[in-house]
């Protein structure tokens, strides 16, 4: 109780959630034994983070630092608006096709709608749309990044349940196509509504295989990444650390646009995220531990299963339980302190754990853009300077547009394990 | 005293990013020789993943101070915003005075981790575990630092620092 309350009050009075938790951490060991358990602090944050497969976040960060840095996100743009520019609402159809083509480069939703919050939102008000509806779209595609691989939440799920990050890279992909799909479609509808502009001409192909030449050398950084992956050539942390080596190739002598400051400003930046995510995890771990000592997930799952038998219940209480607590707690704490309470709940009900992991992680993505503290909208109206709750107004079809792809793959394992299955790194149902 | 405190938070941040940057760049170059060696030269290095592991460690602990100087770490600001500045300011140092004591109690128990470090030995190479676990006590005694410097540095009035003129 005394943990809960700490915690809660922390949280309330805005203390940074990696604190949060180291805080309710110790709280949680001072309670069970004076001083006494405080010595287990360093070794919980020490071994919580000497997983070697966490070595693929700060790549993957590094390597999308680079691309950022070589203007290939306005290349990319270019190519997605004559690709689907023609179509009512282009620009808002670009975002979308845009964030997908951004998700295979970098895995995290926040950066994605920081870069399209300061290029393609402005682009967007300058051709008519109303700032709150470019910011929502925005959001709504950020979601997209840490959806399709390379995704943080996957490293972290993977390494924390041994469950193979490459079975979850090819998870992700297909829900991130399908939120796009869908999002555009709800764009389509929503266009008399929102009052978006008139379609533009349709690029002529010439301008198409322009715009292509000029993205390629981009396109084939996820190609690399997933290819190694999925083919099992490499491992996750060796496909990041051959994701740098390729931007730095094309930064330093295709593009010539990196410099040695430009380079140090990247690697401060990527040690700095890096130190931002991993005290989130270290502290989590302390927590995390004075939990499962305490037999608290135990007792949570079996409360949850005591409520109903029906698999298709619980999968519903889950969905519900993580889109409730992601609206109020950062995402990477949740998924390290909530994933292994619930994941022996989903096995009990013989849901693969790849299953469940892409609907965690699908889950916590969604609640990156709701309110009260999404962090998507949070970074898009500080980089807009749009109001918060004005974004939350214009974003509610996409959320729950969104909210159908989760339940759509959590509800069917066929759709959600074709790819990994496809791969080979899931047997076929028989 | 809240200049002399700005000051110094950033001559030790400027420390430390130069650090955490070299860490970062050895970091990459000890992965690519993990890689080449596995997929090229096939020389069976023992020692790339484990040194990798422990760059990556002491590289995001110590990162964690230069966050704080930045104010980087985000907390949820929906309901402090809606209280006045009179008492938000004295909530805003109550946190920091929090962490600075987690992070102080963190660093403190992680000297007898170092210590009992020293006794262990990573098992491919043989080296002492007493330098990586070395970096639980010198991070955590730099956020705790830091928190006290930013905590004197801003006393609560977070639109007083401005990241931008916190020069890399």
């Amino acid at each position: 109780m005394i943990v809960a309350i700490v915690f809660v009050v922390l949280i309330a009075i805005g203390m940074p959630i990696g604190f949060v938790l180291g805080a309710a951490g110790i709280a949680g060991l001072i309670q069970m034994g004076g001083t006494g358990f405080l010595h287990l602090t360093p070794a919980k944050v020490f071994h919580g983070l000497n997983i070697f497969p966490f070595l693929a976040m700060p790549f993957f960060i590094l390597a999308g630092e680079i691309m950022n840095h070589t203007g290939i996100t306005a290349r990319l743009v270019g190519l997605a608006r004559v690709l689907v520019g023609h179509l009512r609402g282009g620009l808002a159809q670009t975002n979308m096709v845009v964030s997908v083509m951004f998700a295979g480069l970098t895995g995290s939703a926040t950066s994605d709608a920081a870069a399209f919050g300061k290029t393609l939102v402005p682009q967007m008000v300058r051709h008519g749309y109303q700032r709150d509806y470019a910011c929502a779209v925005t959001a709504a595609g950020s979601i997209i990044g840490p959806t399709i691989p390379p995704s943080g939440l996957m490293v972290i799920y993977g390494s924390l349940l041994n469950v193979s990050i490459g079975a979850l890279f090819a998870a992700g992909i297909l829900p991130g196509l399908v939120i796009c799909l869908i999002c555009m479609v709800v764009i389509r509808l929503g266009a008399n509504a929102n009052n978006l502009p008139a379609a533009e001409r349709r690029a002529a192909l010439i301008d198409m295989w322009r715009e292509f030449k000029g993205s390629i050398l981009a396109l084939i950084m996820p190609v690399i990444i997933l290819g190694g992956i999925l083919g099992g050539i490499v491992t996750p942390t060796e496909a990041a650390s051959i994701a740098v080596a390729y931007a730095l190739f094309i930064g330093v002598f295709v593009y010539r646009s990196i410099s040695f400051q430009d380079m140090y400003g990247m690697l401060v930046r990527t040690a700095r995220i890096t130190g931002v995510i991993f005290v989130i995890i270290g502290f989590a771990t302390i927590l995390g531990w004075w939990l499962s000592f305490n037999q608290i997930p135990q007792a949570i799952a079996t409360q949850m299963g005591a409520m109903s038998d029906n698999p298709y219940v619980i999968i519903a209480m889950i969905m519900g339980f993580l889109l409730i607590v992601g609206m109020v707690m950062d995402i990477t704490a949740t998924l390290i302190i909530v994933a292994p309470v619930l994941v022996p709940l989903t096995n009990s009900i013989g849901m693969d754990p790849v299953h469940a992991g892409i609907m965690i992680i699908l889950a916590l993505n969604i609640s990156l853009m709701t309110p009260p503290v999404g962090a998507c909208l949070f970074v898009l109206s500080s980089v807009t300077g749009e109001k918060l709750e004005r974004i939350a107004m214009k974003l509610w079809p996409f959320l729950l547009a969104e909210t159908l792809v989760m339940v759509l793959f959590s509800f069917n394992e066929t759709l959600a394990l074709f790819l990994p299955r496809f791969f080979g790194f899931v047997e076929w149902a028989p | 005293m809240q200049r002399f405190a700005g000051e110094l938070s950033r001559m030790i941040n400027w420390v430390v990013e130069r650090v955490i940057a070299t860490l970062m760049l050895v970091l990459v170059l000890d992965v690519w020789i993990g890689v080449i060696d596995r997929y090229l030269f096939h020389w069976q290095l023992p020692w790339p993943e484990v040194v990798a592991r422990y760059l990556m460690i002491w590289m995001a602990l110590l990162a964690i101070s230069a966050g704080i100087a930045r104010r980087e770490h985000i907390g949820l600001t929906a309901l402090t915003s809606r209280i006045p500045t009179a008492f938000r300011r004295p909530i805003a140092v109550g946190v920091e005075c929090i962490a600075l004591v987690m992070f102080l109690a963190i660093a403190w128990y992680g000297l007898d981790f170092a210590e009992k470090g020293a006794r262990k030995f990573a098992h491919i190479f043989g080296m002492s575990l007493y330098w990586p676990y070395m970096a639980l006590p010198v991070a955590m005694g730099i956020a705790a630092l830091q928190s006290l410097l930013t905590a004197v540095r801003d006393l609560g009035d977070y639109s007083a620092f401005e990241t931008v003129e916190f020069i890399e």
